[in-house]
């Protein structure tokens, strides 16, 4: 195998790096992620509840409570140095392998930030380690002043991330200036910090109810029960929706177009609720609206659930709670970072760099260049001398290059259902207007005239689109047609979700429409092109009043 | 012969570095040193525990060093940890641009690492804490520690060395890109993995007979086994890694090696004081196991260990920046220097010790009291 001057030319920054060529790797940063804050997050909480725990305790001379937080303290140390460092950790290696541009870019540009947070990481890790061996050993005070120092440097260690995390949705003025502070103490940056603070203390009366579900039943118990209950899940759970607001607010304000990817363009409460609760927008991303719903479906639970404990079972409540409590505490914070992802969608650091690694400042070379001699890690291309299977192969590797990094063909964010029984031309004509599609947040497809040719032929192949409609899609004579299948039929194809009749409507009429669609339904784009071309559509679709035939070829 | 050839590596990004690449060199050899200090006693003190708990004629003093290396496994852990991401950190920012391509190579190896991590953890803290564990547990989990523990450094080692040959990078990530390759065909891989493995029994053994002598005015009688006891494994780990070492440079290619032998100024001193200060390690650590009583010896083993290992993390260091040069491999040009965050940093460093020199004192000169 020979590695010739095709790997030499330098790669478009943005496509420097290689695949990793496994299906859905973002869902690996996923699990690791939201298992990495749902336990870090309580390390930082639970730190402020051990320190006020322990302090009570002693002032109130409550030997059963100071034995209840030794015991925590333990289950404590396990976990949040077991398993909240290690995950971490586990973040800085998956991060590395699934999205190295995004990461290497973050490093450059933050590495001092990391180096500050390490130092609070490593006085965290100390001082949870004397907390706990240091509860025979130490006096009161000392062993207190401890607890307050892990809490602080724990804090601070989350306050130092959580700028790097926020700068992604929204850099805010480092777009221009690249300095450090300005991308540190972004737009977000206040109530991102704000939130995961009450996050973090919710999380830790949560945990306290999880280990006070362990415990005998009893006095000790239900004093546990309400306290964490009371003093700690019902005050944050009641503030969390409103830090949740703020940060929408920030982002919106920064540019996010928040309304919009949660499915209510309008901004009402009530577009919300039937995009999150009912699934009835047509616009936006999805899976953010899904997993909004979860969210808030869990803080509904949790507070419930909290309720019920403190009010009638604080004495005997046991693992059923405890583990209905720890699954809706995992589904909320899971739910609220996947929206939080999703929010920044198209990109992975916001305005600067697409989820697919390019760069928006290179967009314009990639497409000029085309995305292949762009790519430094693009595979070689088996040759063939069949030109729609050069073509498939062309797209396949465009495909792998520029889509895969969140859509695999047949499994998670699939796209052979999206492209099921679509022609070329339509598909051509999507992939041109991808940034704007229904408003799914897509970046913008940054390859050459040939690649979008090249990646719909593709598609077409996935969708199940013959040889043969391949070979015609080129040679489609009827302007009309071909023009409604660019433009309209992937929805409105025999195939698509709406269908087209004329019913009985005029070609004049139609061509009237056809200038002001967007005031018909605003999931449809404005139309694009030329008066003649305007006029050629409206003369076909005048034409479809019985059923369609499928324009894509007969055998598969 | 490892060839590193003209390949292409990617470009750096639009940004400038954060701070000239010597303060992150600097920076990244220095916590490396530490790193290593607390793995090696972690990993060697797993392996050397779980050899001696296989022992059959075990006395009382192989049982006492086996328990408190089971209480201290979860400090260690934590330190090597917390050592181990600050140079991985500056790595990143030195030569990430190698260092991602060949992690995504072997990418499922690589994110293996972290839940065996986890399993190796969980088992320090289960033979730290729960007594209950019955004598075949724990052993098992001693085994289990040591093996993950060599399993990881086995996949290290494939990734340094990985990454410094981006032909065999370009030309196995093209056969296969789903991340479940490794370095097998690298020829210092065999050579370099038992070296440092061996010096990190060395390394372990060494912190086993220097924490036995310290104790000496209150255990005598241990403090007379560990020296014993460490500084024989300590001399026979040595002399292996010393010819495993020997073996590594012969396979490293020529230009590379003559570097070491007298070819480049810095890479030879490094190398020449590295190998002086390991011969008198070892010669005072195998006369201090007949004078088992006199510090003077323990204590010249391990100034001449520190002074070896922190010697060789040069040479290592030399050897990879000769892979570098053949690459061609450069840092950018454009740096902006961010003062403000590195005094910060700075500043907070020097707090963050403090604190943990603080807190350390305390717990240990605490004294037990009914809590």
């Amino acid at each position: 195998m020979t590695h010739s001057a095709e790997y030499r030319l330098l790669g478009a920054i943005g496509m420097n790096y290689p695949l990793w060529d496994v299906p859905a790797t973002g869902l690996i940063i996923a699990f690791i992620a939201v298992v990495h804050v749902f336990i870090s997050h309580f390390a930082v909480g639970g730190g402020l509840f051990l320190v006020l725990t322990e302090r009570k305790a002693r002032r109130d001379e409550d030997a059963e409570l100071l034995a209840f937080v030794r015991r925590h303290s333990r289950f404590f140390v396990l976990l949040t140095l077991v398993g909240g460092a290690i995950t971490g950790v586990g973040i800085w290696f998956t991060i590395g392998l699934v999205h190295p541009q995004a990461t290497a870019t973050l490093i450059q540009a933050f590495v001092w930030g990391w180096a500050i947070e390490w130092t609070f990481f490593v006085v965290e890790i100390a001082a949870a380690m004397v907390y706990y061996y240091g509860w025979d050993r130490l006096d009161a005070r000392t062993h207190l002043t401890i607890g307050w120092i892990y809490f602080g440097a724990a804090w601070l260690s989350l306050a130092v991330i959580n700028g790097i995390l926020t700068f992604m949705l929204t850099p805010g003025a480092w777009v221009t200036t690249h300095a450090f502070w300005d991308g540190i103490l972004n737009p977000t940056y206040l109530p991102g910090v704000v939130a995961r603070t009450v996050g973090a203390f919710g999380l830790a009366g949560l945990y306290a109810l999880v280990t006070a579900a362990w415990m005998e039943q009893g006095a000790l118990k239900q004093r546990i029960a309400r306290y964490a209950g009371l003093a700690w899940v019902a005050p944050t759970g009641a503030i969390l929706p409103l830090t949740a607001a703020w940060y929408l607010v920030a982002a919106a304000k920064a540019g996010v177009p928040v309304p919009e990817i949660l499915g209510a363009p309008g901004g009402t409460l009530r577009e919300f609720a039937a995009a999150t609760l009912t699934g009835a927008a047509t616009i936006g991303v999805p899976i953010a609206q899904r997993a909004a719903a979860l969210a808030i479906l869990s803080w509904v639970l949790v507070l419930m659930a909290t309720l019920v404990i403190v009010r009638w079972r604080a004495v005997s409540f046991g693992r059923p709670a405890a583990i209905l409590l720890m699954t809706c505490g995992l589904a909320g914070i899971g739910a609220m970072e996947w929206v939080r992802e999703d929010l920044r969608k198209p990109y992975i650091i916001g305005q600067v760099m697409y989820v697919n690694g390019v760069w928006a400042d290179e967009a314009e070379q990639i497409r000029t260049r085309g995305i292949i001699p762009s790519a430094l890690w693009a595979r070689k291309l088996p040759s063939r001398t069949d030109p729609v299977e050069a073509h498939q192969n062309a797209g396949a590797e465009i495909f792998r290059l520029q889509c895969s990094s969140c859509h695999t063909v047949n499994g998670y964010l699939a796209i052979e259902p999206l492209v099921r029984n679509t022609s070329v031309t339509a598909l051509q004509g999507t992939i041109r207007r991808l940034e704007s599609w229904r408003h799914r947040r897509m970046p913008p497809f940054t390859g050459s005239e040939g690649d979008r040719e090249a990646l719909a032929t593709y598609l077409a192949g996935i969708g199940g689109a013959s040889r043969e409609h391949i070979r015609l899609a080129s040679a489609q004579a009827n302007v009309g047609h071909r023009l409604f299948d660019e433009h309209c039929a992937m929805c409105h194809g025999p195939d698509g979700d709406v269908p087209f009749k004329a019913s009985n409507r005029s070609a004049a009429h139609l061509y009237e429409l056809i200038g002001r669609l967007p005031s018909i339904n605003d999931a449809m784009p404005a139309f694009e092109g030329t008066d003649p071309e305007r006029q050629a559509i409206a003369d076909y679709i005048a034409t479809l009043d019985v059923p369609q035939q499928s324009s894509i070829g007969g055998d598969r | 012969m490892t060839s590193y050839g003209g390949w292409p590596v990617p470009v750096s990004g639009p940004l400038p570095m954060a701070a000239p690449a010597w303060l992150f060199h600097a920076l990244l050899l220095l916590t490396f040193v530490l790193h290593l200090l607390a793995m090696n006693t972690l990993a060697g003190g797993a392996v050397l525990a779980g050899v001696t708990r296989l022992r059959r004629n075990a006395g009382p003093h192989h049982v006492t060093f086996v328990r408190r290396f089971g209480a201290a496994a979860p400090v260690l852990t934590a330190a090597t940890v917390t050592f181990g991401v600050a140079p991985l950190l500056f790595l990143q920012v030195l030569y990430g641009r190698l260092f991602f391509p060949s992690s995504i190579v072997m990418a499922w190896w690589w994110l293996g690492v972290v839940p065996l991590l986890i399993v190796a953890y969980s088992a320090a803290y289960a033979l730290a804490m729960r007594h209950s564990l019955s004598e075949a547990q724990r052993t098992v989990l001693y085994g289990l520690m040591a093996a993950i523990l060599l399993f990881i450094a086995f996949v290290y080692v494939n990734n340094m060395t990985m990454m410094l040959s981006p032909g065999t990078v370009v030309e196995r990530y093209m056969a296969d890109g789903t991340g479940r390759q490794l370095n097998l065909r690298e020829a210092v891989l065999a050579p370099r993995y038992l070296h440092v493995v061996l010096s990190a029994i060395a390394v372990a053994a060494l912190v086993l007979a220097v924490s036995g002598h310290l104790r000496r005015a209150k255990e005598p009688e241990f403090a007379e086994w560990a020296v014993r006891f460490g500084l024989g494994w300590f001399a026979a780990a040595t002399i292996l890694s010393i010819a495993a070492g020997t073996w590594w440079m012969l396979r490293l290619p020529d230009d590379v090696l003559n570097r070491l032998i007298g070819g480049e100024a810095y890479a030879t001193a490094a190398f020449v004081t590295g190998a002086l200060a390991g011969l008198l390690a070892l010669g005072s650590a195998v006369t201090a196991r007949v004078r088992t009583r006199s510090s003077l010896l323990v204590w010249t083993t391990t100034g001449a260990t520190l002074v070896a290992l922190v010697a060789m993390v040069l040479t290592r260091d030399s050897v990879r920046q000769a892979a570098l040069e053949r690459i061609g491999y450069a840092q950018p040009a454009l740096v902006v220097t961010q003062w403000g965050p590195i005094a910060i940093f700075a500043v907070l460093l020097v707090a963050a010790i403090a604190t943990v020199v603080w807190m350390t004192v305390k717990l240990a000169r605490g004294k037990l009291t009914d809590g």
